[in-house]
């Protein structure tokens, strides 16, 4: 059985050698991108009534977020992502407006600090080119239940104050370069404390009217169920990155919002 | 001519999602993704650019209020005249890129007393799915039985395929909106 197993594993390991070896993109997604394992995962925004958990299947995580400097070569070989040329559709006013042109991040950025006022449509597209797709809201933060020892730390009044520490910080601050925090426990750094970011399902995330103006619920906007209903209401700092990401639109460039890469796990 | 093609090339390298290259830059004419139409078509999202649209999303299976969906365009088509009802072109496309099949629509649009002379009913698959329900700023969620919740409405896109204005009115629909259809009818 351990036999089969080892050879399950080199099998594995010399398929990520051989993809590695004909594209420099999986490199990175099979060095720099843990692998989380996955599993029934209690959400605080349960997809369905009376359920408060997901499952999430196993997959790979950009161990940091993407930077400028990633963003540059992506738009470098992608002219039609540069900010004079992609249309407001796809990326609305202030895209990449910090960088000094179309292919200069200029004196005040730096090449290794995460790159922001990007769109969903623009992320989408980079992960794309990577081999990959953005991460979805419970894969997102089912890997950002983790502290640098737990997998799931959401329960320890300590570190859900330490998380909720960095929304008080004012905004206006430059971004640190990354990594900047210390790894968690799946090898994923900086999901708190840094950014927003972007999800592949942020236009899933509709929070119901009745949750932000009470009393005029307008139940017919929703098909089926309604809207998300919030639990573990103590979660607040993850909370508000529902209530940030639900009131986004797709070309929306928003400073400090910015994105990580997910990578689905082929089964031979 | 060679010269020309190469302009065309030129400016086709700078389109995301390989987009066309005409629309204006906020038309949602410029995603570039697959339709399959339930009259067996096959098309882009600018299936019917050149006249006026209602865009919406739905799915097959949906109880309730994707029936009140088409119910509510079917009226606001019954409050033209024949003149205009021939210019107006309806789409509507599935969320549901599992269980929605160019057929089932089929099924559906007969059951429903669609027009399939003016109206689409089209799949795509997820990824496509969720691109367009971006540029439509639609929000959806897929639930764990199959079902979706979704944003129910009816987008009014112009010839170029922009948005003019959108209700979320369904029902006897909102007189703003049958006025802005035959506006742009007009």
């Amino acid at each position: 059985m351990t036999l089969t197993i080892n050879n399950t594993l080199k099998k594995a390991a010399l398929v990520t050698v051989l993809v590695a070896g004909a594209s420099p993109f999986a490199i990175h997604a099979a060095l720099e991108a843990p692998m989380l394992p996955g599993g029934e995962f209690k959400t605080v925004v349960p997809f369905e009534e009376g359920k408060d958990y997901a499952i999430v299947e196993r997959f790979r995580l950009d161990a940091t977020p993407v930077t400028n400097g990633e963003f540059l070569e992506f738009v470098k070989k992608n002219p039609e992502w540069q900010r004079s040329h992609a249309p407001r559709l796809f990326a609305g006013e202030g895209y990449l407006g910090h960088w000094e042109d179309d292919t200069t991040l200029g004196n005040s950025v730096k090449a290794n600090q995460p790159v922001t006022r990007v769109s969903w449509f623009a992320a989408t597209e980079y992960c794309d080119a990577q081999g990959g797709r953005l991460p979805r809201w419970h894969e997102w933060e089912y890997a950002a239940a983790a502290d640098e020892a737990r997998t799931d730390a959401r329960k320890d009044p300590q570190w859900r104050q330490r998380i909720l520490a960095w929304y008080s910080i004012p905004s206006n601050r430059a971004l640190p370069t990354v990594p900047y925090g210390e790894a968690n426990a799946y090898g994923i750094h900086d999901l708190h404390g840094v950014m927003w970011e972007w999800v592949e399902d942020y236009n899933a995330l509709l929070v119901s009217s009745d949750n932000r103006e009470q009393g005029s619920a307008d139940n017919l906007k929703f098909c089926g169920a309604g809207a998300v209903s919030m639990e573990q209401k103590e979660n607040y700092a993850v909370l508000m990155r529902v209530a940030m990401l639900s009131s986004l639109e797709a070309n929306s460039p928003t400073r400090d919002l910015g994105f990580r890469c997910a990578y689905d796990i082929k089964e031979d | 001519m060679k010269s020309l093609l190469n302009i065309t090339a030129a400016l086709l390298l700078l389109l995301p999602f390989g987009a066309q290259a005409d629309y204006p830059p906020d038309s949602v004419y410029q995603l570039d993704v697959e339709l399959q139409g339930h009259d067996g078509s096959e098309g882009n999202i600018d299936m019917n650019a050149g006249e006026p649209t209602i865009v919406t999303m739905f799915y097959g299976s949906c109880p309730h209020i994707c029936p009140m969906l088409i119910a509510s365009i079917q009226q606001v088509v019954a409050q033209l005249d024949e003149d205009e009802r021939e210019k107006l072109s309806v789409l509507m496309v599935s969320l549901d890129a599992e269980r929605d099949t160019p057929e089932s629509l089929a099924k559906l649009a007969d059951e429903r007393n669609v027009d399939s002379e003016r109206w689409t009913l089209a799949t795509a698959d997820a990824n496509d799915v969720r691109k367009i329900a971006a540029a439509l700023r639609i929000r959806f969620r897929k639930l764990a039985d199959g079902n979706f919740n979704h944003t129910s409405e009816m987008i009014l896109l112009d010839a170029q395929g922009r948005e003019i204005t959108r209700s979320d009115k369904l029902g006897r629909p909102a007189p703003e909106f049958v006025t802005a259809v035959k506006d742009a009818l007009d």
